[in-house]
């Protein structure tokens, strides 16, 4: 026989429940006591289900009297929760992570190669002045690399392009293909198939016979540009690189041009920007001048012109070089060519 | 080029500092690498000349002695290990406190007073090595007699050497004339000439040598001068300090002589032995067949005919241009010389010493392109110098052969070309300033108020000037690029090409960049090893290489990014335990292919590569870390060819680079453009990968790029009716290919999407079976379906779905 209820009884249980509910604490606390009490085998439930065993003359009144109790705690458990919402509302795993030092969840970032991104930085500084990209082939003829930018056979000029040679033999026993020296022969090749005007970008990559060494790569990128139409002059060109160099390094660059020789532009010259790391007053980026070469310049030589059917009387053009590496070195402080194409993801997630 | 200050002095007067010059120079053209400071750490009060006045020897030592010094008004007694002292030398002499290299550490050190074996020497009488003068260290320094008692050595010897990095096009700056015309353009200065001038003896050249140009295309001037009895000795001090500034060892007077008027006057001249020239001719010619020559190096070299060698009357005596030959060489005997100034042929020269591997000063000007007046030049001042060093009687008149008389062809230089090329106009008279400033001369001019036309004769030294572009160079490096105006191009901009295969690559880096994968670049050339490794050696395509590779690990061209991608995968292998690896990379590879007559020709092609390993994600606190599969790399694929729009396919692939079951054809407009699949665990063995699953991509650009031409986007309007959710769940035999359960789904007219949102196997499923969960929207542009509707076609659908695949629905036989 289950015990019998009285009112003293549910007294006692009203007090306890008040008594613990206001005590708790958290949510987990707060949950379980309602599970104590309300719950499907809880005690407020369990005596109403005994109410069959009460004189028929109180079942009446204890009914009343438990249902009074079961919507107090109701409320109770409602006030409570209302009351300290922005805490115990919480779970203790979900407190637990309240802590806003946690790290963010990591996620993988995609990066582009350094060379791929300076390679657009700098064909996005050429693109507003009205050119285009195009590329050529890595393995080149003789003819587009050196002769027709009037660099003969047996010519010391060819010294300053040490040159691997494919070992492919044509016809006449010749070797005619070599890894392009540099991005030049597009000039040959772009002219030879268009009318002015020309205003075009050439990316891509470059080969040299040379040693490696903190800052020399057997391959490397360049980025070339020829511009030729009707009387552009030496002072377009310096409009257009100094444009170019004020968004590649900073709008106060100062710009510098100094004689050089190449021997497909002439006049030829060798740009320099001053340096932003020391503000030109010397520093070891610039080698104590206070000026950094960024690139080759020079008003297309006549004889280029000619050897692709443009008129030098009527025509004229401005062509530039300039390497990418060397460009993102000086951009990112990167002290060591080689880290570029060794792929080493330490390096490359970093850009 | 190395130009000593104090000898550019001789010709040039100017004073700026070393430093200002070589700014100067550098931004003319000529580029100063660097600046050698001869004599930097020499104190005007601690390194002074001085005399021997007496040799005591040392009381303990008997190598050692006890020289006294005299010093202006001093003298300091010294102790001394060097033998070559006497009495009466002039020596240089550093004090106490003075900087010097020392012999043991080979380090600059601060001289201190010693006590060597019971003497105290406070000071010491220097070598030219601890001077920092060479690295000789035997025996001490002499200058000569007249050098002045109690001089700073730095006032005396000190001096600035440019380093010049003279560009192909400047032969006339292998030399310090050359060099002195810039710096006269520079400063406004007159280059002094030295002195030309010598007596001759009565005895007429011509009765002696005979001299004939055979191949007058090789060799366009010949002169020779004759000298008898010289007197072949060391060189006096002068002419050995600016020869070994120079960088030029010295031998003899004789030889000395040569090399110091060459890099004078930029001419090369070569002494022979009179006496040793048989039957007293000279042939200039072509080499015959089978001809040689033993060279002054020692070396017996075979002659091809497009060489071209000096000949006495019986063999050859010099590769012309090049280097003397041993049989006529200047020696301690030799009594008579006679000496060569020629022109020679730019492009034969360097041929020759290509084949012969043999590069001396000689050829590197001579392969350069000298003007034949040079010669003339040349031979007067050394054979002046001759008589004045080595003594003898020069032979009346000098040999000089050639074709025809050299004219100086005019340039024409107009206002015109000024403005044409440099976009600016400039004064008449600053043009000609700055041309005659250089040498030029205006042989004729016309000027009418802004504009002239001016013909213009270059100087004799200047063999680079051949068009009016080149005279606007000049006029432009010397008055400064700063003063050319800075514009922009006012024409018309030309039309673009949207398809380039440029913006088709950005594009997919931006797409996988986006989607969390590195990109990387490799180098185009491989090894056969590498090739090997990734099955591709013995495909179809041959592979091709470099005549000269570098090294033997960079000797074929790669004619798949497999190795490269692969390398760089191994390289980075620790990474993924960590945080797994996706890459691309995007490059050429190289192949042959057919030519236009049917033979064999390089040719290249773009292509991407990608490979993706280890976990999906990094390592992150309560993350529940996966490894990445097929599907990942699939989920890659498609999302690509979403967004570049491209329609694609996948069919079973037979790479044999694949685990067999997951590999596929990614197919493009029914055109295989690629492959998908994982890799097998061979191939991560060649390349020490790691052993988890590893999965790879490769499409051809090129391909790809064709078939998305033209290709835009369309919207595709919204569905106004709203559109209602199904559940299917199936079972099916396990070999039965989603894929052509969801084809069959999507034939349906009222389902607008199916996705697979389950796939089951094990407890509940047939051991045989699958389970598949799709999630349908059905919706019609008509009106919204009624469940009725729906109902229908779904039992349709299903019903044909059990016929087709043998399935049945799951909740059926639950």
């Amino acid at each position: 026989m289950s015990e019998v209820l009285n009112i003293e009884k549910i007294g006692q249980i009203t007090d306890n429940a008040i008594s613990e509910i206001s005590k708790s604490v958290s949510k987990d606390e707060i949950s379980n006591l309602r599970v104590k009490y309300l719950g499907r085998k809880g005690i407020i439930p369990a005596l109403l289900r005994s109410i069959r065993d009460v004189d028929v003359v109180d079942r009446k009144i204890f009914g009343q009297e438990l249902n009074v109790l079961k919507n107090n705690l109701e409320e109770l458990f409602e006030e409570k929760i209302n009351q300290n919402k922005e805490d115990l509302y919480l779970s203790d795993k979900e407190k637990s992570l309240q802590d806003i030092s946690l790290p963010g969840r990591k996620k993988n970032v995609g990066t582009l190669h350094p060379t791929s991104r300076v390679v657009r930085e700098i064909c996005d500084a050429f693109l507003p002045m009205g050119f285009q990209v195009v590329e050529g082939p890595e393995i080149e003829l003789d003819k587009y690399n050196f002769e027709l930018l009037n660099i003969p056979k047996d010519h010391p000029s060819r010294d300053m392009f040490d040159t691997f040679w494919v070992d492919w033999k044509n016809d006449q026993g010749e070797y005619p293909l070599l890894m392009r020296t540099h991005t030049s022969p597009m000039q040959a090749r772009v002219m030879e198939t268009t009318e002015p005007p020309v205003r075009v970008l050439v990316p891509g990559k470059v080969f040299r016979y040379e040693a490696t060494d903190a800052s020399h790569e057997w391959h490397f990128f360049q980025v070339e540009g020829l511009a030729v139409d009707r009387g552009i002059t030496f002072a377009d060109l310096k409009g257009t690189v100094y444009e170019f160099a004020r968004t590649i390094f900073g709008s106060d660059r100062k710009i510098r041009f100094r004689c050089d020789y190449f021997p497909f532009v002439e006049p030829g010259v060798d740009v320099s920007i001053d340096c932003f790391i020391c503000e030109g007053n010397g520093c070891r980026v610039c080698g104590k001048t206070g000026w950094i070469e960024i690139m080759g310049a020079g008003m297309v030589h006549p004889k280029v012109l000619s050897s692709v059917g443009y008129d030098p009387e009527i025509y004229s053009g401005f062509a530039f070089g300039m390497g990418v590496e060397r460009i993102a070195m000086l951009k990112y402080g990167i002290e060591d060519i080689r880290l570029f194409y060794s792929n080493d993801l330490r390096f490359l997630k970093q850009f | 080029m190395k130009i000593p200050i104090s000898w550019l002095k001789k010709y040039i007067a100017f004073e700026q500092e070393p430093q200002n010059l070589a700014d100067h120079l550098t931004m003319v053209g000529l580029e100063v690498e660097k600046i050698d400071n001869v004599g930097l750490n020499w104190a005007k009060d601690k390194v002074v000349i001085g005399e021997i006045s007496s040799i005591d020897v040392h009381p303990n030592a008997e190598r050692l002695r006890l020289p006294t010094v005299l010093l202006g008004g001093i003298s300091v007694k010294v102790v001394c290990g060097a033998d070559n002292l006497y009495v009466g030398q002039k020596i240089a002499f550093a004090h106490e406190g003075a900087e010097l290299l020392s012999n043991r550490s080979k380090k600059i050190e601060v001289l201190k007073s010693a006590t060597i074996r019971g003497v105290e020497s406070s000071g010491m009488v220097c070598s030219e090595f601890e001077l920092g003068l060479s690295e000789y260290s035997e025996g001490i320094l002499e200058l000569p007699p007249d050098a002045p008692i109690g001089m700073p050595l730095i006032d005396y010897l000190g001096d600035n050497i440019l380093d010049i990095d003279v560009t192909p096009n400047r032969p006339d700056c292998l030399s310090v004339l050359g060099v002195a015309h810039e710096v006269a353009a520079l400063t406004g200065g007159v280059v002094s000439f030295p002195n030309n001038n010598y007596d001759e003896s009565d005895t007429s050249i011509e009765s002696r040598i005979k001299v004939k140009i055979e191949d007058s295309e090789k060799c366009s001037r010949y002169m020779l001068s004759l000298i008898d009895n010289i007197n072949i000795a060391e060189s006096p001090k002068w002419l050995q300090d600016i020869l070994i500034k120079s960088d030029v060892r010295p031998i003899n007077n004789i030889v000395d002589i040569t090399n110091f008027v060459m890099l004078e006057y930029g001419q090369p001249l070569h002494a022979f032995d009179f006496d040793k020239i048989q039957g007293g001719q000279i042939i200039v010619r072509s080499a015959k067949a089978k001809e040689f020559i033993t060279t002054l190096d020692n070396q017996k070299r075979n002659l091809e005919p497009y060489m071209v060698v000096i000949c006495d009357s019986e063999s050859p005596i010099a590769l012309g241009g090049i280097m003397g030959g041993d049989k006529c060489e200047v020696d301690g005997n030799t009594k008579s010389i006679v000496l060569e100034s020629a022109n020679f042929n730019q492009t034969f020269i360097r041929k020759t010493s290509s084949e012969l591997k043999l590069r001396t000063e000689a050829s590197y000007r001579f392969e350069r392109g000298l003007r034949p007046e040079l010669t003339q030049h040349a031979l007067f001042r050394a054979t002046s110098l001759i008589k004045e060093i080595c003594g003898g009687q020069v032979a009346k008149g000098f040999v000089d052969i050639k074709l025809e008389e050299f004219i100086s062809k005019n340039v024409m230089l107009s206002s015109n070309d000024i403005s044409r090329v440099l976009g600016v106009e400039i004064d008449p008279l600053e043009i000609e300033s700055i041309l005659n400033s250089l040498g030029f001369s205006i042989e004729n001019k016309f000027v009418d108020g802004k504009k002239y036309r001016f013909s213009v004769i270059p100087p004799y030294w200047r063999s680079d000037i051949s068009i009016p572009e080149d005279l606007v160079e000049e006029v432009a490096r010397i008055r400064g690029y700063e003063n050319i105006p800075t514009k922009m191009i006012s024409s018309s901009i030309p039309s673009g090409n949207k398809y380039s295969i440029f913006n088709f690559k950005e594009s997919i880096r931006d797409l996988l960049v986006s989607i969390g994968m590195n990109e990387t670049i490799s180098y185009n050339l491989t090894n056969l090893n590498d090739l090997d490794k990734s099955g591709f050696l013995d495909k179809d395509i041959p592979a091709f290489k470099v005549l000269n590779p570098m090294s033997l690990e960079q000797e074929y061209f790669r004619n798949s990014l497999r190795p490269s991608i692969f390398n760089t995968l191994s390289n980075n292998r620790l990474l993924i335990e960590k945080e797994g690896v996706k890459i691309f990379e995007i490059g050429k590879v190289f192949f042959a292919s057919n030519g236009e007559e049917g033979n064999f020709m390089p040719s290249e092609k773009e292509y991407l590569v990608g490979v993706l390993q280890g976990k999906k994600n990094i390592d992150s606190w309560n993350t529940v870390q996966e490894e990445m599969d097929f599907f990942d790399a699939k989920g890659i694929i498609e999302h690509l060819f979403f967004k570049l729009n491209l329609d694609l396919d996948f069919f079973e692939s037979i790479d044999n680079m694949f685990e067999n079951e997951l590999s596929a054809n990614i197919i493009c407009q029914n055109d295989v453009v690629g492959v998908l699949g994982e890799v097998n665990n061979q191939i991560k063995k060649n390349f020490d990968l790691d052993p988890s699953p590893l999965l790879f991509f490769e499409i051809n650009l090129e391909k790809l790029n064709s078939l998305s031409k033209d290709k835009f986007k369309k919207y595709i309007p919204f569905n106004i009716y709203p559109g209602a959710y199904r559940d299917i769940s199936l079972v099916v035999d396990k070999n039965i290919q989603v894929g052509d359960i969801n084809k069959l789904i999507l034939q349906n007219k009222l389902v607008s999407e199916s996705s697979l949102v389950d796939l089951y196997f094990g407890k509940g499923i047939p051991e045989d079976k699958k389970s598949v969960m799709f999630s349908l929207v059905f919706e019609s542009g008509k009106g919204t379906l009624t469940s009725n509707q729906i109902e229908k076609s779904l039992n349709q659908m299903i019903k044909k779905i059990e016929r087709k695949f043998g399935a049945y629905l799951r909740s059926s036989k639950d």
